[in-house]
């Protein structure tokens, strides 16, 4: 597959460059077709080990070349012995470093060093999660970077406090959010901390650490209120309070923030969508508590944001023939 | 060069004063393959831009050669030294001006170099005003003097200034390959300064959203300034809608700014200055240039030289000018005269004539000048770094119904010794209005550091009065701004007009 | 909202250049790409062949040469590999299963071969799905481990309820799905669990406003659709994110007009395929989701067959199949859309 590879314009290569090509494709496929034969003849020696290097700094995609790597490794007289496998694996892990460097997207590749490093006698995970804030240090979003993170992080868990790891993971999140309060993938991570770190706290401090929760997502929301994400996120703040008493007054901030929002900038797009299911919401939680003012002023936002944000017209639609059925309203957006 | 040399010689063109634009106009001329005669009256590089110890700061106070722009200079120090802070109004003050620099300047005339700078303190001495007592002259002489035995690590510049790291000046330094000779820092923070503390200026999202002292709705507020004013498009959007207002009205109106998330975008940010009137067209522009600068060479928009940079750049210059044929001559008072009516100028340094085809000078060596702009500036020592840990900052003091630029320093700039720092002020307008301003600012800014020796400085950027003949071009000298961004588009223009 | 895109030109799809850059890719041999993607060459022939299928070109490739092709990639445990003697993996079992269902040949091979070695690979402990041997699980594993014994009829050899709890412990705040519990949502990881649960009558666990809303983010002003929020814009992402929103019946969510001129801006003009944003070197799997995600955009300007947002083959196939079943078994309350 190719991403993000530029076209250019076909330029006749010169006779040494069409030479290079030739030699190169020919010493791969050479190398392919010897690591495929040691294979299918099932040798497992230190040399077939080495070819299989070769072959994988020039491809990391060959799942079937990792599988060997990793059975020949098996089968080394070396593996028996732990000071030595201890030792084989880190090279190993060394190895990998500069694999990494060629295709960091590469899933093989991080299978091949999750399996490395749990076979390892002497795993240091703490040296692991360094190397993982090194990659999200360079690339914040990294998918393969933060899944891997999750791995390392459970294997840690395993060995240290684990409320003290998930605690240290869930400051790791406020600093990435604190660098980039759009990095969805340190809000997701945090997702997945938060109601681990609420059940073991008494109520007093569930309560602290929500209200600090909540400071943060409105902080994201007014910084950027067309980030859709921070919304998202405010939403599931709602689903995991307690009882819908918690959920309506939470309901209400959110009005109340939107409506200061809105008296800044009129036109905010976002803002007005979550207007309209902040009230559609609060009237499924709290039946008559929604005005007919406010039914018909949503659904007038429907119709002027079916307008203005084309792009999305059927969900509006959508929103407002739903809402106009539910409240008996009329539907602006037919 | 010798004088005998010279004589008869002719040039391509003549330069008079070795500032910063002049500098850059004479290098780029030798670039251009013009044969350049660069002078200046005074034994040292950099005209207005120069760069001084404390020493050689307090003998070109007195000694000023320029007679049209002798500068008014008062010294305040800290008797106590580094023992407690004495509030600035209060401290005793040398005082440089016409009666006292023409007493001391006679008795230093014969000093030895090393010793000029304490021999015209002994004889400012008794000029020095505050002193109630003569014990406290005394102890302040003392304590003068001693740092004068050691003022080797203080660079001071006459015209601080930083470069913005999309602007102008960044381009010309990187054309011109000078940028490989000076060295800088980022600035690191801009802060906005009022009698009642200090806070810094959140510049990019990120600020904004780990600020702690802003309320929520405000921080929605300077985000749609980043948004919108920041992006090209969206701003030009605007300024059509509102008719290019006023800046000010524009962020009060239309951003819904107030108090000092206004000052914060206006002073620090557009750096709109008291009396500056700005169309919105204009202050949009502004804040792109700073926004755009933000990232170009770290998070920050502003570039800080190191050893100071307007020195530093002048002399560079004028080094790159030198080594494309230009020829140089320093202490030399000129006259220009035309030549004949075929154009071209006769220029007299003492008992050498030159020809030249073109002149280039600073206005201070024009015949008839005009005053022109008249700026307030100050220096202040203090025992400490402040403003946290930063090594070099920016900020701007709006209170008390002035709006002061201030520049702050530490070792990291190379111009300061380690544990001290150094804080430069200034405005536009006279020393007697704005002192106490000045004062303020400097108060505001350092908190509880000491400030252990103050300068306090009116200068006068002179104009040419008259350009009648052709071929004579004049440049401006440091003005009021932050950045040396102004210096870069004069010598521009001058340097096509020379190479046309 | 931006107004970048330019929505009155309209530009055709390259009908014959796209079916000859197909063929072509057989014949590439002195290039060094042929080579090093041959590791998944039988997913290639699956690409290959849906666009080929969609076109309505299908004639273009040698029917028993891939059908002799795909046989001699199954290996001894019953699965197969990329390529001849590669090892079995899910990933290419599913192309193989796939193209010999397009060409109505899956009885050339022994069915409870395929399906012991897709329960060979579901962990028992967890109801997760292995995506070989080697034990990587991701819910791209659990779709594939479905899909394949629905063509098999062998559903019921699964725990499709321990599978069902997994994918909805995969799902996140936003509604979407990562690649496992704990994963961050990306548009692919949602459609393949999507498509999982479609198969297995399980829709019901979706949170279908919030994923729907989610999913309609995706759409950038270039009309293009990304994985994940602030992320660029790519071709594949108009099948994952379509099919999803097909899947949900959302597909009127997003723009689909801006989405077929971001598909047509990206093809290669002169030899023929799609990439994955404009102006960038195409493939065939560009190419492949490009067409499909033409298909489900209801592209009107050349008659592409459908496509079923599930199985990601011609809807005609999988009818033929018996496979198209999921949709009745689609919420009620979802009332699907006029398609």
């Amino acid at each position: 597959m190719m991403h993000g590879k530029r076209r250019v314009a076909a330029k006749e290569p010169t006779q040494d460059e069409k030479e290079e090509a030739r030699q190169q494709l020919e010493q791969y496929c050479a190398l392919n077709s010897r690591v495929m034969d040691l294979k299918a003849q099932s040798v497992f020696t230190a040399d077939a080990l080495d070819a299989t290097r070769q072959l994988l700094e020039l491809n990391t995609e060959l799942h079937t070349v990792w599988n060997y790597r990793r059975t020949i490794i098996k089968k080394l007289d070396a593996w028996k012995d732990t000071e030595r496998r201890q030792k084989m694996l880190e090279q190993e892990l060394e190895f990998l470093m500069k694999v990494i460097r060629n295709n960091i997207k590469s899933y093989w590749m991080w299978n091949h060093r999750m399996w490395a490093l749990s076979l390892l006698p002497r795993a240091t995970w703490r040296k692991e999660l360094s190397l993982v804030d090194k990659l999200i240090g360079m690339d914040a979003r990294n998918y393969h970077a933060w899944d891997y993170r999750r791995f390392v992080i459970a294997r840690l868990k395993d060995t240290e406090d684990s409320d003290a790891v998930d605690e240290q993971e869930f400051a790791f999140t406020t600093a990435q959010i604190n660098r980039d309060c759009a990095n969805h993938s340190a809000w997701h991570n945090r997702s997945k901390l938060l109601p681990a770190i609420l059940t073991r706290v008494d109520q007093q401090r569930r309560e602290e650490v929500l209200q600090t929760e909540n400071e943060l997502i409105q902080n994201a929301i007014y910084t950027d209120p067309e980030d859709q994400n921070a919304w998202l996120y405010y939403d599931w703040l709602l689903d995991i309070q307690k009882s819908d008493e918690d959920r309506i007054r939470l309901l209400h901030n959110k009005i109340a923030a939107i409506r200061e929002l809105l008296e800044l900038e009129e036109d905010g797009k976002r803002p007005l969508v979550e207007l309209v299911s902040g009230f559609a919401e609060l009237g499924r939680l709290q039946p008559g508590s929604v005005t007919d003012a406010e039914k018909e002023e949503c659904m007038e936002i429907l119709r002027t944001l079916k307008g203005v944000d084309s792009y999305h017209a059927g969900r509006y639609a959508d929103m407002s023939s739903t809402l106009s059925k539910r409240w008996n309203v009329s539907d602006l957006c037919v | 060069m010798a004088e005998r040399e010279l004589d008869g010689q002719s040039f391509d063109v003549v330069v008079l004063g070795t500032g910063l634009e002049e500098a850059i106009i004479a290098s780029e001329a030798a670039a251009g393959g013009k044969s350049v005669l660069h002078i200046d009256r005074n034994p040292y590089y950099g005209g207005a831009y120069a760069c001084f110890t404390l020493s050689a700061l307090i003998e070109w106070a007195v000694c000023h050669r320029d007679y049209r722009q002798v500068p008014i200079v008062e010294i305040l120090v800290n008797s106590e030294g580094e023992k407690q802070q004495q509030k600035l109004t209060d401290q005793p003050t040398f005082v440089i001006d016409k009666n006292s620099r023409e007493i001391a300047a006679a008795f230093i005339a014969e000093s030895p170099a090393a010793s000029r700078a304490s021999e015209a303190l002994h004889r400012l001495a008794p000029f020095a005003t505050n002193n109630t007592c003569t014990e406290k002259t005394d102890s302040a002489t003392t304590t003068l003097l001693a740092f004068l035995q050691n003022d080797r690590n203080y660079q001071i510049e006459l015209a601080p200034k930083v470069a913005l790291c999309r602007g102008r000046m960044i381009d010309l330094l990187i054309d011109s390959g000078i940028g490989e000779y000076v060295q800088f820092r980022g600035v690191e923070h801009n802060y906005l300064v009022r009698d009642n503390g200090v806070e810094r200026v959140p510049e990019s999202k990120e600020d904004i959203f780990a600020c702690t002292t802003l309320s929520l709705i405000e921080k929605r507020k300077l985000m749609r300034v980043i948004t919108s004013v920041a992006d090209n498009e969206q701003s030009r959007r605007i300024v059509e809608e509102t008719g290019n207002i006023l800046f000010d009205k524009l962020l009060r109106e239309k951003f819904k700014l107030d108090g000092k998330l206004l000052d914060a975008v206006l002073r620090c940010v557009a750096r709109v200055g008291m009396n500056e009137n700005v169309n919105a067209a204009e202050g949009c522009e502004r804040i792109q240039r700073y926004v755009s600068s933000m990232g170009r060479y770290g998070r920050m928009a502003y570039l800080c030289g190191l050893y100071g940079a307007g020195s530093e750049i002048t002399q560079s210059f004028c080094r790159m000018c030198a080594v494309s044929g230009g020829t140089y001559i320093l202490s030399k008072n000129v006259s220009v005269q035309p030549a004949n009516d075929n154009g071209g100028f006769t220029i007299s340094l003492g008992s050498a004539t030159v020809q030249a085809e073109k002149v280039v000078m600073d206005p201070t060596y024009a015949s008839t000048v005009t005053s022109g702009i008249v700026l307030s500036r100050a220096i202040c020592i203090l025992d400490a770094p402040v403003l946290g840990d930063d090594t070099t900052a920016l900020a701007t003091y709006v209170d008390n119904g002035g709006v002061v630029s201030l520049l702050y320093v530490t070792q990291a700039t190379m111009a300061v010794p380690k544990g001290k720092s150094m804080l430069y002020a200034w405005v536009e307008g006279g020393l007697s209005e704005n002192k106490n301003l000045l004062c303020h600012a400097i108060s505001a800014t350092c908190g509880t550091a000491i400030p252990l020796i103050t300068l306090f400085m009116e200068t006068h950027l002179l104009k040419a009065s008259s350009s009648a003949t052709a071929d004579i071009y004049f440049t401006n000298g440091p003005d009021a701004t932050v950045d040396l961004d102004n210096a870069a588009v004069a010598a521009n223009n001058i340097i096509e007009l020379l190479l046309k | 909202m931006a107004e970048s895109s330019n929505t009155t030109r309209s530009l055709s799809l390259l009908v014959d250049k796209h079916v000859e850059y197909i063929k072509s890719l057989d014949k590439r041999q002195d290039e060094l790409e042929y080579w090093m993607t041959e590791h998944l060459r039988i997913s290639g022939i699956y690409w290959g062949l849906v666009a080929l299928k969609l076109l309505d070109r299908d004639s273009a490739l040698d029917k028993q040469q891939v059908i002799d092709y795909i046989l001699s990639c199954q290996n001894t445990d019953g699965g197969f590999g990329g390529h001849c003697g590669h090892d079995s993996h899910l990933l290419y079992t599913m192309s193989a299963v796939q193209v010999l269902s397009m060409y109505g040949a899956l009885d050339k091979i022994e069915s409870s071969r395929v399906v012991d070695y897709v329960i060979s690979l579901q962990d028992i402990e967890t109801g997760e799905i292995c995506g070989d041997e080697w034990g990587e699980r991701d819910t791209r594993f659990a779709f594939i481990a479905v899909a394949i014994l629905s063509f098999f009829g062998a559903l019921s050899r699964l725990d499709s309820d321990r599978i069902v709890e997994y994918v909805v412990r995969s799902m996140n705040y936003d509604g979407g799905f990562g690649s496992g519990p704990g994963g961050e949502s990306h548009a692919a990881q949602v459609y393949t669990c999507l498509a999982c649960l479609a198969i297995l009558g399980r829709l019901d666990v979706v949170d279908r406003e919030r994923l729907s809303a989610w999913l309609a983010e995706r759409q950038l002003p270039s009309g293009g659709f990304n994985g994940r929020p602030q992320k660029l814009e790519d071709v594949c992402y108009s099948w994952w994110v379509l099919s999803s929103l097909r899947i949900l019946g959302r597909v009127h969510w997003v723009d689909c007009s801006r989405v077929c001129n971001f598909v047509l801006d990206a093809q290669e003009p002169d030899s023929g395929g799609i990439a994955d944003r404009p102006g960038n070197v195409p493939d065939v799997y560009h190419t492949c989701f490009g067409i499909a995600g033409l298909s489900l955009a209801g592209y009107e300007d050349y008659p592409l067959k459908d496509v079923d947002p599930v199985y990601c083959m011609p809807i005609e196939c999988i009818e033929s199949s018996g496979l198209r079943s999921w949709i009745n078994n689609v919420p009620k309350s979802w009332s699907q859309e006029k398609s």
